[in-house]
């Protein structure tokens, strides 16, 4: 773990470092307003990543320095299910004693802090990350789409049932085949680097979100 | 009124204020409040659940509830946790000896000279008014488990207004003779029995300090200072106490598990005549004063010899970690709490050290809801503070996190 406590007024947490290096990325490039960016294991005690392990983060954050500097929280997560991801956001949050947000567009209250759910790549539209993120990687490296779908066919990746681990192969997939200086590199630190550019307009609406962010809070 | 025995007040640790009583009456019989610890038996288990402090040094208005055995307080410097520990030992003293003696806890001497004016007499307090306006009381109220409450107002009180009589009882300089009017300090009390008293700290008509000694509010308590490192005639007569009763064992034991070299802990009688807590070391061919061992071991010990002797009341702990090796700390916080619980001691412990506090997550994680973190900082001059459960408490140092603020 690395979070110690709240070093700036807005916070948010997501799944993990990947997501963490797309949505600093995301903030740095385009100007938007600043977040302090954890990912769940860093926050959790059990080190505990993705969605399952955002209740544990949220638990005693409160006594945590910084706090009371806080103005909004921020919990990213894939709508890799789209009846059920929003509403486990809201379990992890409610458990705690908060209030979480009633739909993506509301915001709640942990203990007189705005709270609110981002869902990637959309509240409509089922994916994750990585979904959200393929038409990027697409722009930096143009074959990648079709080599790694023919590699995918190959593998037989392609008919895997866990539709979110298929958008996680292709782009580390893609990543693999393409990036030549290390390529055990995640998309996270591609992002970060600038090999993958965050001003694609596939996050325009995540940017656009981030943007209204102080203003849906009210604060 | 009673007549006190300064060999109650630990003054052997502080020979400044010893020699300033001894000044002020010439015969080192100054009036002092009583400081003798005295367990009552109230019933049951009492526990301050709630505190509510007003205009205390630099507290302006201070609500807690939800209190708990064991209260770890922890904020930086100058934020206002020794003030804090200072308001419950004030508030459940409440006698006007307690001022000097808070004082002397931070190293301070509580000088009352003789031929001093009505102003002169005022500014020995005025430290201990929010913002030095003595104008507006200290107020501090205490609620006890059973939802019992002490209070004590604290004021000038121009109605009780004394006037000196320069040339009685001292010698007086020439620009004082004529007499000079005292506003004594009045402690407006209210103890845990409903039973009022007012008791004064004011100037006699012989222009003597006359600080008027009170029973404690119904709840005993201990205060050792960040400095405290303890007062061998204290242990000694506290473990004389403790042995008599046959309940020394559990601190010795408690001290063994900590130091396994000390064999054992008597208190013995110097040739001095004085009472001193000796060690038994296996590589020594007779005993030593156990603060000659090791200030640190012999400050533990102390603390540990206080969660028995004030059982069923309170000990207020300003900076725990002070004088022990960080080894121990996580033995220390299981020790003390388990202390604490069987004794039904209440404590209200100061840190500094994040490593400190950290170390004591698993015995906070055995038993959570025993646990309180207040923290404390400063805001717009003023102390305030922000609770928080056991839990969170747990939750927050689980992550590794800073809690200090």
């Amino acid at each position: 773990m690395s979070f110690s406590g709240f070093t700036k007024t807005r916070f948010m947490l997501c799944e993990g470092d990947d997501d963490k290096g797309v949505l600093e990325a995301l903030i740095s490039a385009r100007h938007l307003p600043d977040f302090q960016v954890c990912h769940s294991a860093e926050c959790n005690p059990r080190n505990v990543g993705g969605r399952s392990g955002f209740s544990g983060a949220i638990k005693g954050m409160e006594a945590l320095s910084g706090f009371r500097d806080l103005r909004a929280l921020l919990i990213v997560t894939d709508n890799d299910a789209l009846q059920t991801s929003f509403a486990e956001v809201q379990e992890a949050i409610s458990v705690n004693g908060h209030t979480p947000p009633s739909n993506p567009h509301a915001v709640g209250n942990m203990l007189g802090k705005a709270i609110s759910i981002l869902m990637i790549p959309s509240d409509t539209v089922a994916g994750d990350l990585e979904t959200l993120c393929l038409p990027a990687i697409h722009a930096q490296w143009p074959n990648a789409q079709q080599c790694v779908t023919a590699f995918l066919q190959c593998s037989g990746a392609d008919a895997w049932t866990k539709r979110s681990s298929i958008s996680k192969a292709r782009a580390r997939s893609a990543a693999v085949g393409f990036h030549e200086p290390d390529p055990y590199k995640g998309i996270g630190h591609l992002f970060r680097q600038g090999v993958l550019s965050a001003l694609n307009p596939c996050f325009d609406s995540v940017a656009t979100f981030l943007q209204n962010f102080d203003g849906m809070c009210g604060i | 009124m009673k007549q006190l025995s300064l060999s109650r007040f630990p003054l052997a640790h502080f020979p400044m204020l010893t020699a300033m009583y001894q000044d002020c009456d010439g015969k080192g019989k100054m009036e002092i409040a009583e400081r003798e610890y005295q367990r009552e038996e109230i019933g049951g288990y009492l526990m301050i659940e709630a505190l509510h402090v007003e205009n205390f040094r630099s507290f302006k208005s201070l609500k807690l509830t939800e209190l708990k055995r064991v209260n770890i307080i922890v904020g930086k410097n100058a934020s206002g946790k020794t003030v804090l520990l200072e308001a419950i030992k004030l508030g459940l003293d409440a006698t006007p000896g307690s001022f000097p003696w808070l004082n002397s806890m931070r190293g301070m001497v509580f000088m009352i000279p003789p031929n001093l004016t009505a102003e002169q007499f005022k500014e020995q307090f005025v430290d201990f008014f929010h913002e030095f306006n003595p104008e507006i009381p200290i107020s501090i109220q205490i609620d006890d488990s059973t939802k019992k409450r002490a209070s004590v107002r604290i004021y000038f009180d121009p109605k009780r207004a004394t006037t000196t009589q320069p040339g009685i009882g001292f010698q007086p300089a020439p620009s004082l003779s004529i007499p000079t009017t005292i506003i004594p300090l009045a402690f407006d009390r209210t103890d845990f029995q409903g039973q009022k008293n007012v008791l004064l700290a004011s100037i006699n008509p012989q222009g003597q300090l006359n600080m008027e000694p009170g029973r404690p509010m119904g709840i005993s308590s201990g205060f050792f200072s960040n400095a405290y490192f303890g007062v061998p005639q204290e242990n000694a007569t506290w473990l004389s106490k403790l042995s008599v009763e046959k309940r020394s064992g559990e601190v010795i034991e408690a001290l063994q598990r900590h130091f396994p070299f000390v064999r054992d802990v008597t208190s013995e009688t110097t040739v001095q005549g004085l009472g001193t807590v000796y060690a038994d070391l296996p590589h020594l061919p007779r005993k030593i004063p156990l603060s000659l061992v090791s200030g640190g071991i012999s400050r533990l010990f102390t603390l540990m010899l206080a969660i028995v002797t004030f059982r069923e009341g309170v000990v207020l702990i300003d900076e725990v970690e002070n004088g022990i090796f960080h080894d121990q700390w996580e033995l220390i916080w299981k020790t003390l709490a388990d202390l604490a619980e069987h004794h039904n001691t209440q404590l209200f412990v100061s840190t500094h050290s994040n490593e400190c506090l950290k170390a004591a997550l698993p015995t906070i994680r055995e038993k959570p809801h025993d646990f309180a973190l207040l923290r404390v900082r400063r805001e717009n001059g003023q102390s305030v503070i922000e609770p928080f459960r056991g839990d969170q408490l747990e939750s927050a140092l689980d992550k590794n996190g800073e809690i200090r603020d």
